[in-house]
């Protein structure tokens, strides 16, 4: 296993911390990480979070056989664990009744409400709220001609589409009126004007973000504090490299899921004081609390990209947004 | 706070030695405490709070020593006092017969502690604004035919931010939950 430190990315980081609750990590290799868990609050957070993952995993019964032993040798052996896990079987329960009773509002139907963290433990109420919002004779045909109801109801659903489809008016087909792609789109254009001359409106400017490739910073990363800001607010990121190239860059933005959010091309690298780097700006309003990663890439002689260095940072709610008190000061970054 | 002979101006120092901002050192005081009886916890302490107190109070006794020539995070100091409390416990004599005063929970108590804290939960459910309860709602139930991770990308996407923020808000609203619970079933108790 890497040294814990150097882990960068989020799964890599979520699988390390649930080897440690299961105690598949050496012993080293649990201190360096109790090390971390005291040193960053953050972290200690994410290990409660996948701590609680865990839990109703293993109370939903979709955990590995091998999974399953490791926990149960770690949880139903020591009292203080079994608390952990009674208070998330109440909770669950508690859930599950204000499904049935007096839910919240919300746009869904509570007859079709299920509780995800009780699969296993109370199967029978579950599949009893299911069976009586359907109806019986429903339920007969699934079971007994599962092939021919999927198809019928395929069938409807395609026909509906289609329907729906003539009835807003598009007769004639046009490619690209994907609307996610379009907006995506749109974004790129903006974006491609604002970079053109690598330079904006210097008042525009309200955050600097200098990002280290994660490789090199051992995977830490750079923490932007979000508040509210006029609509054409920009933060600029300085993407520092290890050495500069003639070559044209491109750098893709994506979420904490891996999918792309963006991207912008034609970027050149600069001489700064603290070495070269690419600088680039993007309007605060494309970012929502949250993590990111910057892949960024040179253009190479078959005409696409190699990518060369990983950048990361989060976006988070600052606590004047929390708390809901007025904004007094815009974008500030911090080192996570 | 630490009690065990502990004089007063030592916890003064501890929090000064956390923060400057008493409120700031009182919220980190709080963090470490957390961690601590997480870490006694997956240690697999069978009552990970009082091993806590004991390296609060070991802290608070010694700070005065320690706050002036230490040098970075004091959590590192705490984490290290408890890695010798832990030793010390592994290595205590194991009892061999069983105490007398031993508490064994019989069903019906268990039951009773089982409504007693889905009645703290409900009064605590109570507490949480509309929006919040809502939102947890949402992120626990499951609503076929939608898989339950189908249904938290559409729940992020309504409140407009991303699946991992939304995760970590659903958490911090189960620990507000849970901490008001501890709270209540505490006051029920004393009473």
């Amino acid at each position: 296993m890497k040294p814990i430190i150097f882990m960068r990315d989020f799964k890599e980081q979520q699988n390390t911390i649930r080897q440690f609750l299961l105690g598949e990590l050496t012993e080293q290799e649990s201190e360096e990480l109790e090390d971390l868990i005291f040193a960053e609050p953050d972290f200690a957070e994410e290990v409660q979070i996948v701590e609680d993952e865990l839990i109703t995993e293993y109370r939903a019964g979709s955990m590995r056989t091998e999974d399953r032993v490791l926990f149960e040798a770690r949880y139903s052996r020591n009292s203080a664990n079994q608390a952990a896990l009674e208070y998330e079987k109440v909770f669950g329960e508690f859930i599950l009744s204000k499904s049935k009773g007096n839910p919240p509002p919300t746009d869904l139907k509570p007859s079709e409400l299920r509780l995800s963290t009780t699969q296993t433990s109370a199967p029978s109420e579950s599949l009893k709220i299911s069976r009586e919002s359907r109806g019986p004779w429903l339920f007969f045909v699934f079971k007994t001609h599962r092939a021919l109801a999927y198809s019928v109801l395929l069938a409807c659903l395609l026909l509906s589409i289609v329907v729906v489809w003539l009835l807003s008016g598009h007769y004639t087909f046009q490619s690209g009126n994907n609307p996610i792609q379009a907006q995506r789109q749109a974004i790129e254009v903006e974006l491609a004007r604002l970079n053109a001359t690598g330079r904006a409106l210097p008042e525009k400017v309200v955050s600097t973000a200098d990002l280290q490739p994660s490789e090199r910073y051992k995977g830490t990363m750079a923490r932007i504090e979000a508040r509210k800001t006029t609509p054409d607010a920009l933060i600029e990121f300085r993407l520092n490299l290890m050495q500069a190239s003639t070559q044209k860059y491109r750098a893709v933005f994506l979420d904490d899921r891996q999918n792309e959010l963006f991207a912008i091309s034609n970027l050149t690298a600069q001489n700064t004081p603290s070495g070269p780097a690419i600088r680039l700006f993007v309007p605060t309003r494309y970012l929502n609390p949250g993590d990111y990663q910057v892949h960024l890439s040179v253009s190479n002689k078959s005409g696409g990209n190699d990518e060369i260095n990983g950048y990361s940072f989060r976006v988070v709610e600052s606590r004047a947004m929390i708390s809901g008190t007025r904004y007094s000061s815009l974008w500030g970054v911090s080192w996570l | 706070m630490p009690t065990d002979q502990t004089p007063p101006e030592n916890f003064e120092l501890l929090l000064s030695w956390l923060a400057s901002d008493r409120d700031k050192a009182g919220e980190k005081y709080e963090q470490i405490r957390r961690n601590l009886l997480d870490y006694f916890r997956r240690r697999e302490v069978s009552d990970p709070l009082s091993l806590t107190d004991e390296v609060m109070i070991r802290v608070a006794r010694k700070v005065n020593q320690v706050a002036t020539g230490f040098v970075g995070d004091p959590s590192a100091y705490f984490l290290a006092v408890a890695r010798r409390v832990l030793a010390e416990w592994w290595r205590r004599p194991v009892e061999t017969e069983i105490p007398e005063d031993i508490h064994v929970f019989h069903d019906s108590e268990t039951g009773e502690r089982r409504e007693l804290m889905l009645q703290s939960l409900e009064q605590c459910w109570a507490r949480l604004p509309p929006r919040e309860q809502r939102i947890l709602y949402r992120y626990c139930i499951e609503t076929p035919p939608l898989k339950i991770a189908k249904s938290r990308e559409l729940l992020a996407r309504e409140i407009n931010v991303s699946l991992n923020s939304l995760r970590v808000m659903t958490h911090r609203l189960k620990r507000k939950l849970k901490c008001c619970i501890e709270r209540l079933t505490e006051n029920k108790n004393l009473k």
